[in-house]
């Protein structure tokens, strides 16, 4: 029916739907929520939480930066937030105290990327609202991924700590486990919205949006118990907020639009006869991909790659056989390689703004990270199971 | 003359951007009420769904002007960056000619799409059967002031003055990113961004008019 359109009906009418889809609600309150996180004492409740607890781990204090983005990434939807949320405290604390600058600030970079991976997620609401498929499955497919993320980001800090032990900051802290349990309180506020947020979705009350309005307001409760919510930080986190919508809401339009006018003139088709002619094996087609997105990486932000390029991908990878859910969760991986591999790595700015160090430098930094990032990239093809298992197994209610 | 206009152009996009803020805090509350409705009231307010994502789209459209002021979009800078001032310059306006080029053919389109629902009657196909007109105009809209703001920033460009706005200092760092600094004095943003108020705008047409 849209081939008798004319091309501007067809634009707007697209561009209409995908932007006031129901499913893409949750983008806007997600957004918000993390801005209002932002400008509350959370960061510095994360850091005396959780120090407590590292203080018998070989690389001590550097675990800080791992738990703080796992934990916030449980309640953020995005990476540039959770390195800048957490990174505000950690990062002063850690060189104050003499720990290695290099290994500080690649493991902020490597760990703040988990805020896409681990639900909830920007990227994941925007791919399963440009791929129809359910927001909740692929929040739940993320949780695995991210968790072995992150135990990796740790063994890893762990065995270069052990190394090198002139990394460590030399004071030694100590805490009794009495001190452990009572730091835990600093935790309340983390752990309160991390149940308000992912229980009400996991308990099957809410759908993903309704999840992030019910955090919208737990995070406005904790503006409000830890006295930092005026009218000055409600005006700049709601025009922020709306500022990072719009910037997003045109990303997506743009994709869309071009979506479309590729679809017009047959380029997905022309592409994958193209693929199929190569004949590739389902792993081999992975690895191109990998490679394809790293060079647009190059010129182009992560999540504009993605969403321009999903309309000749997504039929590519589904033909040869991934899931759409297993592909989303590949995708994020890309994009959060994106987001530390300069010229445009969110994360790196984010680190820069915290440290004044130049993008190069911080991009060294980072550089272990983005391998243990590619080498698990290249673990989820060969067994995709590792992101299918949950999803699989979980039976949704509603 | 020119001032006046660029000023009045900015002033109608912050204004713009804060009926996008008021947007996007309403149908977080709005989605707020449902849950708590659906849950404990064992009553979905239908609606909640319908208009919050009008309102989305109103955030999206509403604040692009502004943002865009602000250098707020997503931009290739690596490349801007890169060259010496004079090619960054001649890039600057192509790619400033051509979001303008892509936005008004947007607007067009947009326009268009209000009108026709406008002419059908056309009504949404949720129980409220709401006219679909009204969010379609203003969503519209949103997509002119963004080309008008396009053009302004084109004329800014040609009469070499600084087409950046610098984003408010507790901006999160990652949004900071966007934006370079050193492109407009401080000081604009400063009176710019005072809170909003009942003579807020007026004022904002003066501070930027002086800017």
């Amino acid at each position: 029916m849209f081939k008798n359109m004319p091309v501007e009906r067809l634009l707007s009418q697209v561009s209409w739907n995908t932007l006031t889809s129901t499913e893409l609600i949750a983008l806007p309150l997600f957004i918000f929520m993390a801005e209002i996180l932002f400008r509350t004492r959370l960061s510095s409740s994360l850091f005396h939480g959780l120090a407590p607890w590292t203080t018998r781990l070989p690389g001590r204090l550097f675990h800080i930066n791992v738990l703080g983005c796992t934990l916030f990434a449980a309640i953020s939807g995005s990476s540039a937030a959770t390195t800048a949320t957490v990174g505000r405290i950690t990062l002063n604390e850690l060189l104050s105290r003499g720990y290695d600058r290099n290994l500080a600030m690649g493991s902020l970079a490597g760990a703040g990327t988990l805020g896409f991976l681990i639900p909830p997620s920007v990227i994941m609401i925007i791919y399963g609202v440009l791929a129809q498929i359910s927001i909740l499955k692929l929040f739940i497919a993320g949780v695995i991924p991210g968790l072995l993320l992150a135990a990796t980001y740790m063994l890893y800090l762990g065995i270069r700590s052990s190394l090198r032990p002139e990394f460590v900051g030399a004071r030694i802290e100590q805490a009794s486990w009495g001190q452990r349990f009572a730091a835990l309180r600093h935790l309340a506020p983390v752990l309160f919205l991390v149940l308000a947020v992912m229980g009400s979705m996991y308990g099957g009350i809410a759908s993903p949006t309704e999840a992030a309005a019910v955090g919208v307001f737990g995070a406005f409760v904790v503006s409000v118990v830890q006295r930092s919510l005026n009218w000055e930080t409600f005006r700049a986190a709601v025009m922020g907020a709306a500022r990072t919508c719009s910037m997003i809401g045109l990303i997506i339009a743009g994709a869309v639009f071009l979506s479309t006018a590729m679809g017009f003139l047959g380029i997905p088709r022309f592409v994958a006869e193209q693929i199929s002619a190569m004949e590739l094996g389902p792993f081999q087609l992975i690895l191109l991909l990998l490679v394809f997105y790293g060079i647009l990486g190059c010129v182009l932000e992560g999540l504009s790659s993605i969403v321009m390029t999903l309309s000749i991908t997504l039929p590519l990878v589904t033909a040869a056989g991934f899931d759409p859910i297993w592909f989303g969760v590949f995708l994020v991986l890309v994009v959060e390689m994106a987001q530390i591999t300069p010229p445009v790595g969110f994360n790196l700015f984010v680190i820069q703004g915290l440290t004044g160090e130049s993008i190069g430098r911080i991009a060294r930094a980072a550089f272990p990270f983005f391998l243990i990032m590619i080498t698990f990239t290249i673990l989820i093809a060969i067994y995709p199971e590792i992101v299918m298992f949950l999803p699989d197994t979980v039976v949704l209610r509603g | 003359m020119f001032k006046r206009i660029l000023a009045a152009v900015d002033a109608v996009s912050f204004a713009a951007a804060v009926v996008g803020a008021a947007c996007l805090f309403s149908m977080s509350m709005l989605m707020l009420a449902e849950v708590v409705f659906r849950n404990f009231l064992n009553f979905s307010l239908v609606f909640s769904w319908e208009y919050s994502a009008y309102m989305m789209a109103t955030v999206f459209f509403g604040t692009a002007a502004y943002t865009l002021r602000v250098r707020g979009h997503v931009r290739v800078s690596l490349l801007n960056e890169a060259l010496p001032p004079r090619a960054a310059y001649i890039l600057e306006v192509a790619a400033t000619t051509l979001g303008l080029i892509i936005a008004a053919y947007l607007t067009f389109a947009l326009v268009d799409f209000a009108a026709q629902s406008f002419a059908r009657g056309a009504r949404s196909f949720l129980p409220s059967e709401t006219p679909l007109w009204p969010p379609q105009a203003i969503v519209a809209a949103g997509a002119a002031l963004l080309t008008l703001q396009l053009v302004a920033r084109l004329v800014r460009l040609l009469i070499g003055e600084p087409a950046d706005l610098e984003l408010p200092e507790d901006a999160l760092p990652g949004e900071e990113a966007w934006a370079s600094p050193g492109s407009a004095s401080s000081a604009c943003w400063s009176r710019f961004s005072a809170p909003v108020s009942g003579s807020a705008s007026a004022s904002t047409v003066s501070a930027s008019a002086r800017c």
